[in-house]
Order: structure tokens, then sequence, then C-alpha cells
């Protein structure tokens, strides 16, 4: 570090130090490393780091990094795959782990006011004792927060009949990158003027912090059914999936695991899979009660038409919490396949779902690769896992080359490069596959009226031409695969 | 430029027209079905109209996929048209809809009282092309149901009323076409009871289509005799009838037939019980026909207050303002969206005092925004009302997207 900048951080530290205390600023070496990573391969160290506790010492954070030419990145509970909290530029990261508290719940007005640092299942158990919800439901939902929830506008298996996380936030309170502090949206519907909301939400931290959410929330739904439907081929799956879709029903859920996946889940978790399955469904179908025999029964009739050889409705609560538990827990269970992966999150049409997986299947077999497949297949967004072992060099290589190669599959199908994780660090550099220069420089030119100084989270989401060398230098520690989640 | 208004033959046309207004220091005012002219402040007077009349048509659409692709001057009814006969949908049903299209829907966020079930066009608009003052044609989202690739900057042109662009394309989430639907109407004496059954069944498990009040006057419910709608559908004669007699409910169901019969069966018990009188069900044409009146219903008179609150907000001011008024009113208590209509009977004073009560009375738990309303009203009263905290920022982002300010200068929120 230059002396000047080694001059910035220790200004920083101090102004920091005189608004939080001492206490929650942290600048030594092994404190910087422990804010380093997220769950995606890349790995940078800030220069500082500070929890706030409430809105008004955020807003102070930010506005010492800035008067040091600083930049910031918000930090909520590093479940991302995509780098998107990991300061890439150095500066000072702002961890949201104090502000955790769930300000109001209104189930009259149907919303929840919470700060950024609520894990998504507090939440909605909050809701669930008083018969509502808050729908968006990331596999990693034990753990991560609604900030981070709200910066990657975060998917989960039952956004296919509920939408994304970007379709439940009302409003949001945001440390703008001068230090100031705005509220965008509302708690009602409509609210004056551009919907400011919705492109912050997904914005990955590059317009502001959130510092309040304003959730809306729902009635949980009267019935459930739960069925897994199992497969001696992978391509008569998905032909149920379009089947399903097609025939007019759209399931709370639908996803799709594959052989190597249903054999992890079993030795791992235990859900109940058949482990000579060459694929499964499992299918969530919601709503009064009077309506769910007649959609399982329309459900199972066309998996079986296509091939399916057994359809199984969860017969009780707890085996149905079994076969959820087997799917949301389905990316630790693959880290006993090979000490790593290659995660991508493509979404294609949903007609297009066999031919990309057949693409998929063929990228493996030339780069001599295991993928295997646990995704959201009802929503079109794929999740091959490329498996591998950093310590082969060569290896390695066919794992990125093979993935570009079903990322460049997913684009020309009509799809696009992620669905649910975000651009961060990792995909940033394939953002022209989709987008022209011009359309890049017009979501520029928006960041810009949010932050025209290009400090909050610098360099993600839009190009930065740097080699994969580069951000995957420091390897492959960090979080271990176990505590993944797609 | 032609003072009789552009209409360009494709996005890059319209990009090339805007480039050159801005050069040139003009105003352009995008117009697609031109069906709803009332809505915000006045156009400039210098201001040349560019059309999408000549961007028509579906770009891409593949049934199974449950996606649509359309050019902005589509009419909302021929695609609807287009996608029934696939036996699918786009689940919206915004008021005025007779020649109107997607892209002025999109750019007035038109939504109905489908709304608090379906979502809005924020929440259906999966991807956009747009025409900037610059002279370029730019996207953001795609086609695809789950996205997250770059900025949602659509959302930004969802009901910006043309102020940040010309929207060109845009592609939709839509739905299979429901197997049923059915509406149940009852009447009450007292508006709160009413009310409270209504909040009762958009608190339930029923999940309703929608859940509206509706208050007429006595001697007119909406024009529904008088001959502004199509005389003679029974379902009309129907939901005429329950107005007549009182605060009316209409509940409409859509999707599977044992679950509407459920929910009919449903709220029928609930307005027994709370001393309402159960006024008809309605189904199959006569539902179809009660269904689109109930879809025009809020912009039916000459000054319309549109008020957006949480749905107890709602709630409270339908019970309460009733008396106050004399006016009519459509309130939509799932998503909280009540219009306040009122008629040449009603002077410009009293709307404009009526409209500042409420504003002040609201403060930032409501927009108010005055929808319709004869010009001596405008004069007096921002259509928009008090600009929102977030409006520096606003300002910024039109800045950033029009710099030359060639799009509809002065019609938005804050004299965008």
């Amino acid at each position: 570090m230059s002396p000047p900048a080694a001059d910035r951080v220790r200004r920083l530290v101090e102004s920091l130090e005189g608004v939080l205390g001492k206490r929650w600023v942290f600048h030594r070496d092994e404190e910087r490393l422990a804010y380093s990573y997220d769950a995606s391969l890349a790995r940078a160290r800030p220069d500082v780091v500070c929890l706030p506790g409430s809105t008004a010492e955020v807003a102070a954070a930010v506005r010492a990094a800035v008067r040091e030419g600083l930049p910031f990145v918000a930090r909520g509970a590093g479940t991302g795959i995509a780098g998107g909290s990991v300061p890439v530029a150095g500066g000072l990261v702002i961890g949201l782990a104090r502000l955790n508290r769930i300000l109001e719940i209104d189930l009259a007005d149907r919303y929840a006011v919470v700060e950024p640092g609520v894990v998504n299942l507090t939440l909605d158990q909050a809701l669930g004792q008083q018969g509502y919800c808050y729908r968006p439901d990331p596999s990693s939902q034990k753990v991560c927060t609604l900030g981070g929830n709200v910066a990657n506008n975060s998917g989960g298996p039952h956004c296919l009949a509920y939408g994304v996380t970007a379709n439940h936030i009302l409003g949001v309170e945001v440390v703008l990158p001068d230090g100031s502090v705005t509220e965008l949206g509302a708690r009602h519907v409509d609210p004056l003027g551009y919907d400011l909301t919705g492109v912050f939400v997904g914005s990955e931290g590059t317009m502001g912090i959130a510092t309040k959410v304003v959730c809306r929330i729902a009635r949980s739904a009267e019935g459930v059914r739960t069925m897994l439907a199992s497969y001696a081929r992978m391509e008569d799956a998905a032909a149920s999936v379009s089947a399903i879709i097609a025939a007019g029903i759209v399931p709370a859920a639908l996803e799709m695991m594959d052989g190597p996946i249903i054999r992890a889940v079993e030795e791992f978790i235990g859900a109940g899979y058949p482990v000579d399955a060459a694929a499964v469904l499992l299918i969530e179908v919601e709503g009064l009660s009077e309506g769910l025999d007649g959609a399982v029964r329309s459900i199972e009739s066309l998996c079986k038409a296509r091939g399916a050889r057994q359809v199984r409705v969860a017969g009780s609560e707890a085996e149905r919490q079994r076969l959820w538990a087997g799917r949301k827990g389905a990316l630790g269970a693959v880290a006993r396949l090979k000490p790593r992966y290659y995660l991508h999150d493509g979404v294609v049409p949903r007609t297009r779902l066999l031919s990309v997986l057949q693409a998929i299947a063929d990228a493996a077999a030339r780069h001599r690769l295991t993928i295997v497949n646990v995704f959201h297949a009802g929503d079109g967004n794929l999740h091959p896992l490329i498996l591998f072992d950093p310590a082969d060099a060569d290896e390695t290589h066919r794992v990125h080359v093979a993935g570009e190669e079903i990322m460049r599959a997913c684009v020309a199908s009509g799809g696009t490069l992620s669905g649910e994780h975000g651009i961060g660090l990792e995909k940033n550099d394939m953002m022209d596959w989709v987008y022209s220069p011009e359309d890049l420089e017009a979501m520029q030119r928006v960041r810009s009226a949010f932050d025209p100084e290009g400090l909050a989270n610098p360099q993600k989401v839009f190009p930065a031409r740097r080699g994969c060398a580069e951000l995957r230098a420091d390897g492959h520690g960090g979080r271990p695969a176990g505590e993944m989640w797609i | 430029m032609s003072a009789s208004g552009l209409a360009p033959v494709d996005l890059a046309q319209a990009a090339r027209m805007a480039q050159e207004a801005s050069v040139a220091g003009q105003a352009l005012a995008p117009r697609g079905g031109n069906t709803r002219g009332w809505l915000g402040r006045p156009s400039r007077p210098d201001a040349v109209e560019i059309s999408t009349q000549r961007l028509s048509g579906v770009l891409h659409y593949e049934p199974d996929d449950l996606t649509v692709t359309v050019q902005a001057g589509t009419g909302f009814r021929d695609l609807q048209r287009q996608l029934g006969a696939h036996g699918q949908w786009l689940p919206v049903n915004p008021p005025a809809a007779a020649g109107a299209t997607i892209g002025g829907l999109l750019a007035a966020n038109a939504c109905g009282s489908l709304r608090g079930r379906f979502g809005a066009w924020r929440d259906l608009v999966l991807g956009m092309s747009v025409a900037l003052s610059d002279g370029r044609v730019v996207k953001s989202g795609g086609r695809v149901v789950k996205n997250v690739t770059g900025y949602d900057v659509h959302k930004l042109h969802v009901g910006a009323l043309g102020t940040l662009g010309l929207i060109g394309q845009a592609s939709l989430k839509i739905l299979p076409l429901p197997q049923e639907r059915r509406i149940v109407l009852a009447s009450f004496a007292s508006t709160a009871d009413a009310v409270r059954v209504a909040c009762d069944i958009a608190g339930s498990r029923l999940e309703p289509a929608a859940v509206e009040i509706l208050r007429g006057r006595a001697d007119d419910p909406f024009g529904l005799r008088s001959g502004s709608m199509r005389a003679g559908a029974p379902g009309e004669w129907a939901l005429a009838a329950a107005v007549e007699a009182g605060a009316c409910l209409a509940v409409r169901f859509a999707g599977a037939e044992p679950c509407c019969a459920r929910g009919v069966r449903d709220v029928r018990a609930l307005v027994a019980a709370s001393g309402g009188a159960h006024f008809a069900e309605l189904l199959a044409a006569d539902c179809d026909a009660a269904w689109a009146a109930l879809d025009d219903l809020p912009v039916g008179a000459g000054a319309v207050l549109r008020i957006a609150a949480t749905p107890g907000t709602a709630a409270r001011l339908v019970s309460e303002e009733v008396a106050g008024t004399g006016g009519r009113m459509v309130a939509d208590v799932v998503s909280g969206v009540v219009h306040l209509l009122w008629d040449e009977g009603v002077g410009p004073e009293d709307v404009v005092g009526r409209v500042e009560r409420l504003r002040s009375g609201f403060g930032e738990a409501a927009s108010c925004v005055l929808l319709k309303a004869p010009p001596q009203v405008r004069e007096r009263v921002d259509v928009w009302g008090p600009r929102p905290v977030s409006y520096p920022l606003m300002l910024a982002v039109k800045r950033a997207l029009d710099p030359g300010n060639v799009w509809n200068p002065g019609r938005f929120v804050g004299e965008i």
C-alpha cells in the first residue's frame, strides 16, 4: 500500500472508531481475512471492516469512506455465489449483522418492516405463527439476510408461482453513496414517481445500502401437496416439466435433481429419494383444499404419460419436510463427491430445457468432467455444478471452458446469465453476451444517478476485463462447500 | 418535423427522431392508443406527438414458455385475443382498455383490481427495449421469467408516462386462462358492514381474484342503467341492481372450478352471517359482462381521484369517506387502491377541497393522484400531489436517461 493510501485508511479507521467505537471497527489482518470472501471463488481483503448498529451509523460509515475516496461494500451473511460482497477494490466492508431487528409486522396492512440483517427464515417464521408468510424462499433462507436478498433480487423454489424478491418489496430506506438517507417506494403499492425501488432491488449494492426493507406479506395457503416423480431417463423428467406448464398448471414449485445429486442427497441427508433414478421432480401445489387433489391427479398422469416410473405424494408433513430437506441441502451433499465444484445459474426459456440439458451433458463428455444438476426446472433456471479437484490444473482449466460453453448455450437458447445469484464479479465479463455496449452504458447512467463517484461496490455487475486467474488467484479455500445453498 | 406528428416504422427510427428532436430542442410526446390523455399534467403545447401505431404486433410467442414479446403499439385486446387462442392471458384488467396499447398501459401503469392476485405491470414485465433521446435503442431484462442479469431499468419506464424514453417492445409474463370465473355480488345497508366482510375475504385463504366495494348514487349506479354501458347484458343489470341496493361488495374468483365453487360458497356464508343481502352469483356470459363492466368502473366519471394506500388504510377510508363526499367509489381492498369518482354535480371548488383534505389527512401514508379532472380543477391543484422524498433521485434518473429533456417534459410528477 502506498503511503497516501495508508494515510487514508488510517484516517478512515480513526473516524469510524470515533462514531462506532473501537469495538465495531476491525482492521487487523486476520479480521480483514474473515471478510475477504463469500460463497464464490473470489477473494479480496478489505482495508477496514465495520459493523454499524443503526442507519445513522451506516450513513456515517459511508461518509467516512467516501471522504477518503475509498469504496465501500455492504455485506449480509456472505452467502452470495457471485462475489457480490467481496471487496475487490479494497476499502470498507460495512457488515449489517447488527441491524437484525424485525421493526414492524402489520397483518391488516400486509407489510413488515425489517432491518437488512434479518435472516429470511426468521421473518417467515415470525409470520407463520400468525398464518402469514414472506414468499421468496432462497435455499439459503436459514442464514441469508433480507438485505442480501434485496441486493441480489433473490429467488428460491417457490418463485415459480409467487415471483422473486422484487415482486415482494414495497420500499426501502437507503443510505446513498453520498451518505444521505432517503426512502424509495412506500408501504403501499404505486408510490408516486419512478419505480426506484424496482431498479434498486437487484442492483447488487452498487446504488447504496438498504437500511430498512418494507416486505409485502401474504396469507399462507390453505393446503399443500408435495410429490416426488422419479424417472429412468433425465429427458423424460424434462419433458414432464414442459408438459405440466403446457397443460396450464403452475405449481408452487417444480424442482429437478439428477441421478448423482439424488445419490449424494440420499447418502448425506436421507430424504427418501429412489437411488436408482436418473432424475426426480419435486413438485408442490398449494391453494384451496378443493383444488389440490385435482392438480395432483393431473400432474401425476402427465408425469406418467412421459415415462415417470413412480409418483409419490408425501403422506405427512414430516415426509414433506424430508423431501424438501433433500432439495435444500443438495448442494451441501454434493460437496462429498469432489473437493470443489463450479456452479452456474443460467436461465433458459422453459421449452428449451431439454436441449440445453443435452448441451450440458455434451460439454461434460467433451471436456471429461462430471456435471450434476439440481435446479428450478419450472422457471427454466438451471444450476449445473461442474465438479473438480483444484489440485488438478488441467481439470480446473477444463471446468472454465465447459462453464463458458454452457453459459453460451443458455444465452443462445434465448436465456440469460443469471436467474437469481447475481452477476457480481463472477459473470460481469460475460455481460456483453446479452447486452450491447449501449445497453450497458444506459445501465451505468442509471447507476450514476445514485452513485456519481462510483464508490458503492465498484467493479461489480459491469464488465471489468479482469482475467479469471487474477480473480481466483488465492484459491479454493474459504467457505466450505457444505455451507452453500442454491 | 411535421406538426401532425411522427410515426416511426421501427424503434431505431424512433431513436433517430428523438435524437433530432434533442438537437433541435423539440419535445416529443409518446402516443399509443390515446385512451389516457387525461392522465398527468398537460403536455407542453409545442410537443410533437410520436405514435407507436406502426410498432405493432407480437414478436415472439412460444405458448409453452408462458411469456410473450410484443411491440408497444400492439392493442391490449388484440394481444388478449391472440393469447386466448392458446388458452392463455395477460392477467391485468386496466379500466378503459378498449383501444389501449400495451406500451401505453405500461407507461401509464394502468392496472386493475386483479393485481393483488396476479401482480401489477412491474411484476409482469420481464424486459424492454426503449428508444432514448441520444439516438440509442437500449434493452434491459430478457424474456425468461427469472433474471438478475443487470439492472431492471425497464421497471423505471413502467408508470413513467413516457418521460424517460419511448417503450418500443416488452416481454411479459403470461398465465394459463383460468378454468372458470365467477362473481358474487352482495349488498349491505351500511358501508362499514361491507368493508368488514370485504376485509375478512381479502384476509382469508380463499384466494379471490379481486375484492371490490362499490358505492354508487342511487339514481344512477355508475351509469350502468343510463346507457354509458352496453345495454341489456343481464350481468350488468345484476351489478346495477346490487349497487342501487346499497354498498355493493363484488368478489371475483378465477381458477379451478372446485376452488371457485368453494369461494362462492364461503363468501355467501360470510355475507349471510353479517347481515348483508346476497344478491347474485354470476357465471359464464353473465359473469363475463359484469367482469368487463367492473373493470371499467374506476374511471367512469369526469373527476377521479385514485388513492393508493395500505389495505387497512384503504378500508378505513372507505368506511369514513362515503358519508362525507356523496361521490361514487370503487375500492380494491386487496391492494388498497380506492377510486373516488365525482360527477358534474360536484363543483370544481368541492373537488379541490376534497383532494386537498384527503392529501393532508394521509400525508405520506397514501398517494392521491387526480386521474381525471376538469381544467378548472387542474389549474388549482397538482394532479400528482406533493413530491416524494426521493424526488431528487428521480430528477437525477431523468437527467441520466433523457439529458435533453425531450421525452414528454412537464407531464410527470414534480413537473418532470
